[in-house]
């Protein structure tokens, strides 16, 4: 057993210890700050499976705005008058032998996997130099299964859509609700004023070298959604009214940029969603540019919730 | 057993801890919480493919890490969609859990919109 | 570009760019009510499930009229490294049915959420329309996807559009009922996503048609097919 394989051992014990303790934490704060935890350890893992993208994203996504997301919720929650009755014993029972027949289940079928793996890493790489991009998982991304990278954006922004129909009707058009501090601390102002010309530079720059190296437009835009939301919960900026109109065009300017292209491929190449060989890389990286200030937005604003007061004029 | 099938078996224990906790907790935000593990497991096993379809000199599968992205990102939408849905629950009922029949809801939230 | 492996590859056939067109158009409807702030949003809804119809009309034509299937690979990347557009005689007729069941609640429903001239935006007509808007394209993409992995994005639009409809209305009942559905359809689409992963794991591909090939050659056929994975 080698020393890497010892590490990788405890680190899935590690992950596996803290998914356990966040499923029977009592409290749900808790159990938010341990999904934290777990999200970081598992971009680790990400790493020791070699998906550097993957790892990234899901320390920004996963680890980031999804615990800022269910912190915020938490805080929000009134706790009910009568307290919660936990389910009982004969469906955890039950429930527990159907989790343990699904794990084992799962686990026959990671055990007998065949030697040999069908993949389409050969005619990804092949097909690399055609597409203009020096990373394959972008290339993925945004050359080979574009229809499903704009999909994906229409449902951010869908999704979007639905969270602020739930708003009241008098409210329709306000500020969203996120909690924010009502007196922000010291150390929390200068944090605020600190990362977020980091942070904006390190968003940037991830979705720069996204198209050579692992990175990419949604990785760099949770980074700008994330310092965004700092700068607002330490009130150094007022949360936007969800009708302005810088906030609109930034929400549509990725997904309507990826849609133009991918219909001027109609015209220009010989398919949607196809790029014209010689211009491939800088029309992907308009794209991507363009998305990942869209996406910082979209994923900023889910944060965010739906609009609960007017904007004060 | 190489590092891909010990991730595997640890993405097999992480979607049964998820189901589990999807089933057995009653509040509302520890089943979103529970369905977020599940679907990291999920996410888990394709990332285990990725691994294993190692090939011509790139170190994963291209193709499910390009999955596994965009499943994190929606994953996340439906996340912030069913906590904006709970917030809202909560602000109409003050409850934080779903029951399964509205005749044992006590009356004082009776008021609709 | 592809080895010999299976027959069905087929390439993009005259009428394919209908296929696109008909999952494209309401995404055009979605992001121009974003941008606009709602203002037209009712008059753009109506408009493109009209123009949506014909294209359906048309995609229905053609599927008759050549007899075979109507087919656009996207991008032109073959599967199963891209995606496949496919409409089958089943797959045409339920696009036409969609179109025109979606227009006609368009009709409907402007007594209902209709907007008044001048007047700002109300928050339950706004959603509906970019909802149903979302609706349509999602269920178009669900009939007329052929990778498994397209239909799951097409399924989660299905359920982002259709539980905020729900609760449109705002009463509490309605809510409850919205709050239910969504963690059903959560954890039907996090189970959609475990049988994706095992059978990507199983066969390297996700395109429906392939997988047909490759799920009846049996076991042979996988070790040539990983061993193909495998050369340089």
């Amino acid at each position: 057993m080698t020393l890497i394989f010892a590490c990788e051992v405890v680190l899935a014990g590690l992950l596996l210890a803290i998914a356990t303790w966040t499923i029977v934490a009592r409290t749900a704060f808790a159990a938010i700050v341990l999904f934290m935890v777990y999200g970081l350890l598992l971009a680790i893992v990400w790493v020791a499976l070699s998906a550097v993208d993957v790892a990234l994203t899901e320390a920004a996504i996963g680890g980031g705005v999804t615990s800022m997301l269910l912190m915020g919720a938490a805080t929000r929650l009134r706790a009910p008058k009568t307290p919660v009755a936990d389910v009982g014993l004969p469906l955890k029972i039950a429930a527990g032998l159907l989790c343990a027949l699904v794990t084992t289940v799962l686990g026959a079928v990671v055990f007998f996997l065949p030697d040999v793996a069908p993949t389409l890493a050969p005619l990804a790489k092949d097909n690399l130099a055609a597409s203009g991009l020096g990373n394959p998982v972008a290339a993925v991304l945004f050359v080979f299964r574009a229809l499903d990278t704009l999909l994906e954006k229409v449902v951010l922004l869908l999704a979007l859509v639905g969270v602020w129909s739930l708003a009241s009707d008098e409210a329709w058009g306000g500020v969203p609700g996120l909690p924010v501090y009502a007196r922000p601390g010291p150390i929390l102002v200068f944090l605020a004023q600190i990362l977020p010309p980091i942070g904006i530079i390190v968003g940037i720059y991830m979705f720069w070298a996204g198209a050579t190296q692992p990175g990419g437009a949604f990785q760099g835009g949770t980074i700008l959604a994330a310092v965004w939301l700092l700068t607002m919960m330490a009130r150094l900026q007022d949360l936007p009214a969800i009708n302005a109109r810088w906030l609109r065009l930034l929400l549509v300017v990725g997904p309507t940029a990826f849609l133009a292209i991918g219909l001027a491929g109609f015209f220009i190449a010989d398919s949607f969603l196809a790029y014209p060989p010689g211009i491939a890389k800088p029309l992907i990286i308009v794209v991507e540019a363009t998305l990942t200030l869209s996406i910082g937005v979209t994923l900023a604003l889910l944060v965010a919730g739906p609009p609960e007061r007017l904007p004060q004029r | 057993m190489s590092s891909a099938a010990l991730f595997g078996y640890c993405g097999a224990v992480l979607v049964g801890l998820g189901l589990y906790g999807l089933i057995t907790r009653a509040e509302v935000l520890r089943k979103i919480l529970s369905f977020n593990v599940l679907g990291s497991g999920v996410f888990l096993l394709f990332g285990v493919f990725a691994r294993r379809g190692a090939a011509a000199g790139l170190g994963a599968d291209p193709v499910p890490q390009a999955l596994v992205i965009t499943g994190i990102v929606v994953a996340f939408s439906a996340t912030a969609l069913a906590v904006a849905l709970l917030v809202r629950l909560n602000k109409e009922t003050g409850q934080i859990i779903v029951t399964p029949d509205d005749s044992e809801e006590s009356g004082e939230q009776g008021a609709t919109r | 570009m592809m080895p010999d492996t299976t027959s069905f590859i087929d390439a993009t056939t005259t009428d394919g760019y209908l296929l696109v067109l008909v999952i494209v158009l309401p995404v055009l409807g979605i992001l121009l009510s974003l941008a606009l702030g709602g203002k037209f949003i009712e008059r753009i809804t109506l408009a493109l499930l009209l123009v949506g119809l014909c294209v359906a009309i048309a995609i229905f034509a053609a599927v008759l009229r050549s007899d075979q299937l109507v087919v656009y690979v996207v991008g032109n990347w073959q599967p199963p490294l891209g995606i496949a557009l496919r409409a089958d005689g089943i797959s045409a007729a339920m696009v036409l049915t969609i179109a025109v069941i979606v227009f006609a609640i368009g009709l409907y429903a402007r007594s209902e959420f209709g907007q008044q001239k001048g007047a700002a935006v109300t928050r339950s007509s706004y959603a509906f329309w970019t909802l149903l808007l979302g609706i349509w394209s999602g269920l178009n993409a669900v009939a007329l996807g052929d990778d498994l992995f397209n239909l799951y994005v097409a399924l989660e639009l299905l359920t982002f559009a259709a539980v905020p409809l729900v609760c449109v209305k705002g009463y509490e009942a309605t809510i409850k009922a919205a709050m239910r559905y969504m963690l059903f359809a959560l954890i039907g689409s996090v189970l959609y996503l475990l049988g994706t992963a095992l059978i990507y794991g199983t066969y390297g591909t996700l395109d429906i048609t392939l997988l047909a090939d490759r799920v009846q050659d049996g076991r042979l056929a996988m070790t040539r097919i990983a061993l193909k994975g495998r050369k340089r």
